[in-house]
């Protein structure tokens, strides 16, 4: 039941992750059923990653509009402040070669830095290395952009990218068991971690 | 008195992260920002700020290491650290030249309905023309289109929020910083806070005039906008404590690290430069941001003084960039905070502690009671949004 503030669906859903992370669920993706009540799966991941310390936060990303420098600010964000927990899948056609032309400027944004550029020094007053922070000059059908990403390499390095089972229309949440991926109406959800 | 933390780094001193025993897992993690947001909320601010920033501070396609690097994704460092407070705000900064309205509008209003009405959105048209690079654009567009970008996106945002469920506040609160000709006009427009540079009292006073003039002459209530300059207080039990912090402060900013920020700001590498000859103004002529007509030299220069050296430069700078820094006592500064909001300089502060670990918990339980005590300051929080903290009036249809 919605609350008074509007906010009453996005937190049963929340409560449901919550649940899912102590029963030791691995993985999450947030799908946004209704195109008329639609969600910012990157911005729900985030709440949820503050009051969750194990489960993968799957947020589904509009491949069709999304800038790389933008995407890849917020997934090396997400998977920064979650600890390596960040997880993404693009929708989109890609009839024209958009979508995978943005996966793959964004994960060379996401590696843009080197494993090893951080070196806080703090007697030289250097923190990062300029050796092991080099642009990207990407030069495509779809973009053109230098980097490199203004963000240290996130603890995945490129977060896990998923592509959905099935039809996102049906689906509320996917929530994913060790042994394969189940999908279901967030009712289910909730009924399934109350 | 309307109180926002700006939080920028480890501090407005670029330098602050070498105060921390643990930079990088400050700025990248979460506890770091929790400490700072939860100590707000015990002062009871109305609102944490974060900026953002899309290019990666180099030169001639090299990074500079001297420069900590900035700021991570304001929308998703807010939904997480709303979770881990109750009451306080959060204002975020998004581009309206570099992002989507739909997106844009999603991520607000998904985040209003997470925390209950406690987000703003500071509208930017991002002026740096290094973000272009990364955003498929060759050139930074004109401010004025930029502006008339803005002004589309504002409304487009507004009209999909109409179609949406509706979020607690209605609309996120707005927030402006530009203070440009187009800046204020846009502000008159649709600025519900504005966060603005002021180095006196004098010209705050001028400028919240004007502004309420603008405002009102944009058909709108003045008394609907809440004009908030940054303020980067230093803060000691006696004046003389306060002037040595500030000399500590002043430690932090290594040679390094200014001469980064100078390259920044004008695209020239300054690290061959000699710190005790003349700037070299010739050169800085020629340099990529004076050619493009962002930066003007004659800036540097103070006409009474002569072209100063390069190292006397970068310590004249050496305080929080352009805007109003205090170095006293808590009284003191309550003392001013007073002053400037009864001589209707502002309606609040944007306050950006140098240091912030230590200056912001030092203003909580040395600066927050005296203005209590005085009537200024809410003693806890009363509303439940952003927008009944600020005292703002429910949102119109008004983008």
């Amino acid at each position: 039941m919605p609350d008074d503030l509007g906010s009453g669906t996005l937190l049963r859903w929340v409560a449901a992750i919550d649940r899912a992370d102590r029963a030791g669920w691995p993985l999450v993706m947030l799908i946004a059923a209704d195109p008329a009540d639609p969600l910012d799966g990157l911005a729900m991941a985030a709440w949820c990653a503050a009051s969750t310390t194990h489960i993968r936060l799957c947020a589904s990303i509009d491949g069709d509009t999304v800038e790389p420098f933008t995407l890849a600010r917020g997934l090396a964000t997400l998977d920064h402040l979650s600890g390596g927990r960040a997880a993404w899948r693009l929708t989109g056609s890609d009839a024209t070669g958009r979508v995978t032309e943005l996966a793959d400027v964004v994960s060379r944004l996401l590696l843009s830095w080197g494993a090893e550029a951080l070196i806080e020094n703090v007697a030289a007053a250097m923190l990062s290395d300029a050796e092991a922070v080099m642009p990207i000059a990407h030069d495509g059908a779809h973009f053109s952009l230098r980097g490199p990403l203004n963000i240290p390499r996130p603890p995945q390095g490129v977060p896990l990218r998923l592509a959905l089972p099935g039809d996102p229309a049906q689906a509320g949440a996917v929530i994913v068991e060790p042994d394969g991926a189940r999908k279901m109406s967030i009712g289910l959800v909730s009924e399934l971690f109350a | 008195m309307a109180l926002g933390l700006f939080v920028l780094g480890h501090g407005h001193n670029v330098g602050a992260w070498r105060s921390s025993p643990s930079p990088a897992a400050d700025l990248l993690g979460l506890d770091y920002y929790r400490t700072l947001a939860q100590e707000a909320e015990r002062g009871g601010l109305d609102m944490v700020f974060f900026a953002e920033i899309l290019y990666s501070y180099e030169l001639a396609g090299r990074h500079q290491g001297a420069m900590a690097f900035p700021t991570l994704d304001p929308m998703v460092l807010i939904p997480a650290l709303s979770r881990l407070t109750e009451h306080i705000g959060f204002v975020g900064t998004y581009s309206t030249t570099y992002t989507d309205p739909r997106a844009t509008a999603l991520k607000l209003a998904t985040i209003d309905r997470l925390n209950g009405g406690r987000t703003g959105w500071n509208i930017v048209t991002t002026g740096a023309d290094q973000s272009a690079a990364n955003f498929s654009r060759r050139d930074l567009p004109e401010r004025e289109a930029r502006y008339a970008r803005a002004a589309e996106f504002v409304a487009e945002v507004g009209s999909l929020w109409d179609r949406w469920p509706a979020t607690p506040q209605g609309r996120p609160v707005r927030v402006q910083a530009g203070m440009s000709p187009f800046g204020k006009a846009f502000a008159a427009d649709v600025a519900e806070v504005m966060f603005t540079v002021a180095r006196d009292r004098d010209t705050a006073i001028a400028f919240r005039r004007e502004l309420r003039d603008l405002v009102r002459g944009a058909g709108r209530d003045p008394d609907g906008v809440r004009v908030m300059p940054g303020i980067a207080p230093i803060l000691g039990g006696t004046e003389a404590e306060a002037r040595e912090k500030e000399a500590r402060y002043l430690e932090l900013l290594h040679p390094a690290i200014q001469l980064a920020m100078l390259g920044d700001q004008f695209g020239m590498d300054f690290s061959g430069y000699a710190l005790d000859a003349p700037l070299p103004m010739d050169d800085i002529s020629q340099s990529p941001r004076v050619l493009s007509g962002m930066r003007d030299p004659d800036k540097l220069i103070d006409a009474s003084c002569g072209v100063p050296t390069l190292g006397d430069y970068l310590r004249s700078q050496a305080r929080v960039r352009a805007h109003h820094s205090f170095v006293g006592t808590p009284e003191q500064l309550a003392d001013q905070l007073c002053d400037w909001h009864s001589a209707g300089a502002c309606d609040g502060f944007n306050l950006m502690f140098p240091v912030q670990a230590e200056g912001v918990p030092a203003f909580v339980d040395q600066v927050v009671p005296i203005l209590r005590r005085r009537g200024r300051v809410r003693s806890g929080y009363e509303a439940k949004s952003l927008r009944g903290h600020l005292g703002l009036p429910a949102a119109t249809g008004n983008a």
